[in-house]
């Protein structure tokens, strides 16, 4: 059963990483206009 | 979405100006300036037609709470999904037996989850009770923050001597629970705030304004009141006015709540945030863009939800929580003489069952719940104690016009040896007027050959006085609330007007007197048409040629015999309605944000005010639930743990389950 000793921190580092993607989505606006930016790509490159 | 375009195009192109991004759903621009003034770049704004506004400190610190709690709910969320397949590991192994090593592993596990969890997830609990204890004040957040550092610190304490039990899944589920309960309670509001945001960006942007050569499109910035606007199919209503000419079939169901299209002539009244679904016309403006009926209720919603906001976890008393530290204290000392440890796992569980205080979320949310539902249906309750006092009503005082009647006037009987003559020469005199006189009487002459007259002059207070084929006519306020027409200096005629009760008033009367409230008509108007509209409407007593001092004495003589609910116009009936212990009002412009009404019906109609009872019944059901909820929960939960019974784990499943008991009684539909 030694190989928990690996998996768990495994685990934990997936999730972890997951969780720093959720931080970095959220720092950086990410979620704050679910609007605007689908019709962005309506509008003229500028 | 071409006004995300507009916005970027329109700065970027301003000179000093390095980025210009739009916000779409918080309604707000970010720039980066480089040698441009803010002056500058809100004067662009306001050429392509957008004003901007001081970002109001509560707004920006609701984003960024809001987007801080979703994070610290994430780390919880993280910290106490792996946490429970630790503690699961762990509790099997004290059954089936663990070896050491793989024990120790798992606790190291535990704390290096539940330490971020604690520290961060949990910060706003333990600066919100120092914030408190520093102002001598007993919030939730101390006994929270109290059992939640006693938790960890017992258990990083054990967990370095190596022996004694570990409270750290206790602590990381306890944090947990308690950041989704909050979570719940803010996204709910943020929704109720957005609907409102939609609202207001149903006004357009442009209008087309006469000018001397035309119409010219204009931002709505620069309209003024008394401006003529053209309105077209597809199009929104700029600003509140009068349609002047053209006919039009317009969506208001942002107003009424209900879906379906009206059909509008001239004299008929135009609102902001609706929108044109055929037909083209022109309207005069009553009210410039920003104090439009749309606005004030707009304003006035935002204010009620700032007050219940603040609210909600503060306001409870200190009382309670005096309660359970007493209890949990008491509980220490109880079973102190059988240990350190025991004593403090029966301290720990006491703090812990009660915590999130199931008791303390009952009110809070069932106000939340009441508000809510009203708004819904179209009733702004202005504060929390209002929904209380809406059942004990007993009497109710109504105002007559516009709120029993719909305010428009219509030609009742015209009393003449020439009746059509009277009624044409008013018509070309009144032809230009706006005021409801003026427009029941073109309404009724609607049909006729218009006449002509020539130097129609208004004498303020008086009336009219014009030519007609040489003769001066004069047309004038008589009596009561008739009109009478003059022709060369001699009396031709009067004609008199009624309003008609509202289609919905009766059997909305009904309901409510059905319901045990007793009803009266108050009115400023003519003894006749108080009684027509009382007899019409089956309301025994009635009371006419009031003055709003007089309304305002009548409310006091009533309230000896009960608690006395008086509906009125916002502005004239102030002192009755700021006097009774429910003053309910129709919303009718921008000033009811200002106005002493205590409920604000924000349809037209009579509805709402059954609605108003309605909600406020229901979110008193609600109240009494939650408190059987939370005092049933607490009456077994808290002698058990002051038994010994629970540990401190068990309290902290046990407590989520009747705090989340409480919410989901107060979020779940009726």
């Amino acid at each position: 059963m030694e190989i928990i000793f690996f998996l768990v921190p495994m685990a934990l580092v997936f999730s972890g990483v997951a969780l720093g993607a959720f931080f970095w989505a959220t720092r950086n606006q990410q979620f704050d206009d679910l609007e605007g930016e689908a019709m962005r790509v309506l509008l003229e490159d500028h | 979405m071409a006004c995300i375009w507009l916005i970027e195009k329109a700065l970027g192109g301003l000179r000093g100006v390095t980025r210009a991004r739009v916000h779409f759903g918080h309604r707000r621009v970010d720039v980066v300036l480089n040698g441009a003034t803010l002056t500058q770049v809100l004067e662009r704004l306001q050429q392509v037609g957008y004003g901007g506004k001081p970002l109001r400190p509560e707004q920006r610190s609701a984003e960024s709470e809001d987007s801080g709690l979703t994070l610290k709910l994430a780390v919880a969320g993280f910290g106490a999904g792996n946490m429970m397949t630790i503690a699961a590991a762990l509790y099997l192994g004290q059954f089936e037996g663990m070896e050491a090593n793989f024990s120790h592993f798992f606790e190291w596990v535990s704390l290096l989850l539940c330490t971020p969890v604690v520290l961060y997830s949990g910060r706003p609990f333990l600066e919100g009770a120092f914030r408190a204890l520093r102002f001598g004040a007993l919030t939730m957040d101390v006994p929270i923050a109290l059992g939640l550092s006693v938790t960890y610190l017992w258990s990083l304490v054990n967990f370095m001597r190596g022996q004694g039990p570990l409270f750290f899944d206790t602590a990381t589920a306890f944090v947990f629970v308690l950041l989704v309960g909050r979570y719940l309670e803010s996204g709910a509001q943020n929704r109720a705030g957005n609907l409102l945001e939609n609202f207001l960006s149903l006004a357009p942007r442009l209008a087309e304004r006469r000018s001397e050569d035309g119409f010219e499109q204009v931002p709505i910035g620069e309209l003024r009141v008394g401006d003529l606007v053209r309105v077209a199919a597809g199009g929104g209503i700029p600003a509140d006015g009068l349609l002047v000419e053209g006919l039009l079939e317009v969506d208001e169901s942002l107003l009424t709540g209900e879906s379906q299209s009206l059909s509008k002539g001239p004299g008929s009244r135009l609102f902001s945030g609706t929108r044109v679904l055929e037909g083209e016309a022109v309207l005069r403006l009553q009210s410039a863009p920003g104090e439009t009926l749309l606005d004030g209720i707009a304003q006035l919603v935002e204010s009620a939800q700032s007050r219940s906001k603040e609210g909600v976890w503060v306001r409870y008393s200190g009382v309670f929580i005096a309660f359970i530290l007493l209890a949990s204290l008491a509980g220490f000392w109880w079973w102190l003489p059988y240990g350190m440890e025991r004593a403090a796992t029966v301290a720990l569980s006491v703090l812990i069952i009660t915590c999130p205080c199931a008791l303390g979320l009952a009110a809070p949310l069932a106000v939340w719940a009441g508000m809510r539902k009203g708004l819904s249906h179209g009733v702004l309750f202005r504060e929390s104690r209002h929904l209380w006092e809406a059942p004990e009503v007993r009497h109710l005082l109504l105002d007559k016009t516009g709120t029993l009647t719909t305010g428009d006037l219509e030609l009742n009987s015209i009393e003449s040896a020439d009746p059509e003559l009277t009624l044409r020469l008013a018509a070309a005199c009144e032809h230009e007027q706006q005021h409801p006189l003026a427009r029941a009487i073109l309404k009724a002459a609607a049909g006729l050959e218009p006449l002509t007259v020539a130097q129609v002059e208004v004498e303020p207070g008086r009336g009219l006085k014009a030519l007609w084929n040489g003769q001066p006519v004069r047309v004038g306020k008589g009596e009561k609330a008739g009109v009478y027409v003059e022709l060369g200096g001699r009396l031709l005629g009067r004609m008199d007007f009624t309003d008609r009760p509202r289609s919905e008033a009766q059997w909305c009367l009904q309901a409510l007197r059905r319901q045990g409230v007793h009803l009266a008509i108050v009115s400023g108007d003519a003894a006749e048409n108080v009684e027509r509209v009382a007899r019409a409407l089956g309301v025994d007593e009635f009371a006419a040629d009031l003055s709003p001092q007089e309304k305002h004495e009548r409310v006091l003589a009533l309230q000896k015999y009960g608690k006395v609910a008086m509906l009125g116009d916002g502005i004239n009936d102030s002192p009755a309605l700021a006097a009774a212990d429910l003053g309910l009002a129709v919303c009718q412009g921008a000033d009811i944000a200002h106005g002493a009404a205590h409920v604000v019906l924000l349809r037209p109609g009579l509805e709402p005010l059954l609605k108003a009872f309605e909600t406020a019944r229901f979110a008193r059901r609600r109240l009494r639930q939650n408190l059987a909820i939370s005092g049933v929960y607490n009456l077994i939960a808290v002698p058990l743990a002051l038994a010994g019974w629970v540990t401190p784990l068990l309290a902290a499943v046990a407590m989520p389950l009747a705090s989340l008991a409480v919410v989901v009684n107060a979020v779940r539909r009726s």
